[in-house]
């Protein structure tokens, strides 16, 4: 778990909902070296912004240099919030999932529209300054496969789950965004095995068969469902997790080629094609 | 226990539960932090001036305008309720309202390493922002009775105690100093109120602002022997200066002011220049309440 040794290094997974983070969070977490915390994009975002909106208005923090930037204080107290949440059991590494945009962004994003851009850029400000030792990886899942299951899973409005799954690929495409990994779903669901490998060659983990094992099940298919193992699951499992047969009922209305434009750089940034 | 052991014993704990923070005795500290002295009002009421005389005691130390941590980071850990792990300390989702604050407190004695003092204080004004994001929260009265929870669940032994002054005035001064309309001052004022009065407020005292002004001495001496702290030379000498009068002007002595002395710091010559055509008798009954709680009588 977090602690003060490892609090600045987490592994942090970064993507829309939907896109298999459950999958992939549960496999690190079946590590024994590797504690999961879950989904703290609003305890990451909140408290910075709540840090944030104090700069000038409460007493200076003495244990820090004069003419820190308020910055540094703001990613002290996100830490400060983590090791106090996730007290520590002693494991040596920790990864957590933000995922989706977080709801300060979107805050901004109805305040001023048009600046999308400068929000994505202090999305990594804010990771970067929070856990600036950490690996940050992420995980494609095709858009319309998101936007199905995600109108599904939240009940929201598609135009606004389109959004948000452009504006995530935003942030993605930052170039200060730094991911150093992109899992693919579609791989993580047919063949499993290799692409578990590279995740955890690259984590510098060895290969616990925990994880290879956390594979065989369906994290959170719909609300409520929990953990089915894969075998229960056989249609699913068919298809290999796509509704590609579903794809022609989603209103695309409000999705544009612009849109699809910012997915397919997105997914060229991490060296995968994408074909709609 | 001699309190220098004592604070040593808070260090130790301090050192193993928010390890960030340096470890000599923090103030806040593990020891106090649930119990600061709370200052609940709307800005441009003398909430300033009420730090600052608590500021110049040398048994407290203050640590400004908190809403936006308090409530803004008390609101992001409940977003995550059910999302992240349990926490083996405190529990699980059934647990998290006392999960949030127990993260909120890790927070002030990170962000506030100071040293030494027996009490704090802070001044969380204001409604806060987290209070327009409550998901499906529409009634003022539900946001005011979050509000308490939130403050209550992260400072279960805070003093909290307000300060009065004519509401025209607040909206005239927050008007000029935050560059917003009077209709949007008298809004925060009215909602502020709602807060105070809502039932599960336990604020108990109200300071005078007219009476800080007219008879200082009296007014510092009733609000130290509220908060059992010693009658020190300091906080009655803190009266005699006005902090921020105005965007970039701070502590500056009474005498250099004697415009603003002379009117007793009221700008009643200048509340018919204020439109009032959407204030509403039912916000003026709100106010009229609130003081009326405290013992005090507004008039419009």
């Amino acid at each position: 778990m977090p602690n003060t040794d490892n609090i600045t290094r987490p592994f942090t997974l970064v993507s829309f909902g939907r896109s298999g983070t459950s999958l992939v969070h549960n496999i690190l977490a079946a590590h024994p070296d590797v504690e999961g915390c879950g989904e703290t994009q609003p305890l990451i975002f909140g408290t910075w912004e709540g840090t944030r909106r104090v700069g000038g208005v409460v007493r200076m923090d003495q244990s820090l240099p004069a003419g820190t930037a308020h910055e540094t204080r703001c990613a002290k107290s996100v830490r400060a919030v983590f090791l106090s949440m996730f007290p520590d059991d002693g494991t040596k590494h920790w990864v957590h999932k933000p995922i989706n945009v977080p709801f300060t962004i979107n805050q901004q994003q109805r305040r001023f529209p048009k600046r999308f851009d400068a929000h994505a850029k202090d999305y990594w400000k804010v990771i970067g300054g929070a856990f600036p030792d950490g690996k940050v990886i992420t995980v494609l899942r095709h858009p319309y496969d998101v936007a199905l299951s995600a109108t599904r899973y939240w009940e929201n409005p598609i135009d606004r789950i389109w959004r948000s799954i452009v504006n995530m690929a935003q942030i993605l495409s930052q170039d200060s965004a730094p991911v150093s990994l992109a899992l693919r779903h579609h791989v993580l669901a047919t063949d499993p095995t290799p692409e578990i490998s590279r995740l955890l060659d690259h984590l510098g983990l060895d290969h616990h068969p925990a994880c290879f094992e956390a594979a065989e099940k369906v994290y959170v298919s719909k609300p409520g469902s929990g953990r089915r193992p894969k075998s229960e699951m056989t249609d699913h499992t068919r298809r290999a997790f796509s509704h590609r047969a579903e794809w022609d009922q989603l209103d695309m209305s409000s999705f544009t080629d612009q849109d699809r434009q910012i997915l397919i750089n997105m997914w060229a940034k991490y060296g995968e094609p994408l074909n709609f | 226990m001699t309190l220098h052991t004592a604070w040593s014993v808070a260090a130790e704990w301090a050192k193993a539960w928010a390890p960030e923070v340096s470890c000599e005795v923090e103030m806040p500290n593990i020891a106090n932090i649930t119990a600061p002295i709370s200052m609940i009002a709307h800005g441009r009421s003398g909430t300033s001036l009420f730090m600052n005389i608590l500021r110049a005691h040398p048994d407290v130390v203050t640590v400004g305008e908190t809403a936006p941590m308090l409530f803004g980071s008390f609101q992001a850990m409940e977003r995550v309720r059910g999302t992240i792990r349990p926490d083996p300390e405190v529990g699980g989702r059934e647990k998290h309202n006392e999960r949030c604050g127990k993260a909120v407190r890790a927070m002030f004695l990170a962000s506030f390493p100071d040293k030494g003092e027996p009490r704090w204080m802070q001044k969380p004004i204001n409604a806060p922002y987290a209070m327009g994001l409550l998901k499906g929260v529409r009634q003022y009265r539900h946001k005011a009775a979050w509000y308490w929870n939130a403050l209550n669940t992260t400072f279960p032994d805070s003093t909290n105690l307000t300060i009065l002054r004519h509401p025209y005035d607040v909206v005239l001064s927050s008007s000029e100093y935050w560059g917003v309309p009077t209709k949007r001052a008298w809004d925060g004022v009215v909602n502020m109120a709602r807060i105070l009065n809502h039932p599960a407020s336990d604020v108990r005292f109200a300071v005078s602002h007219a009476r800080l002004v007219s008879e200082p001495d009296a007014e510092v001496s009733r609000i130290l022997s509220y908060l059992d702290l010693t009658p020190h030379p300091g906080c009655f000498k803190a009266t005699e200066r006005v902090y921020v009068p105005k965007r970039q002007a701070t502590r500056i002595p009474k005498t250099k002011m004697q415009d603003h002395v002379a009117r007793a710091f009221s700008r009643k010559t200048d509340w018919s220049r204020m439109d009032m055509s959407k204030f509403r008798n039912r916000e003026r009954d709100i106010l009229v309440a609130l003081w009326a709680r405290f013992g005090e009588t507004l008039t419009f």
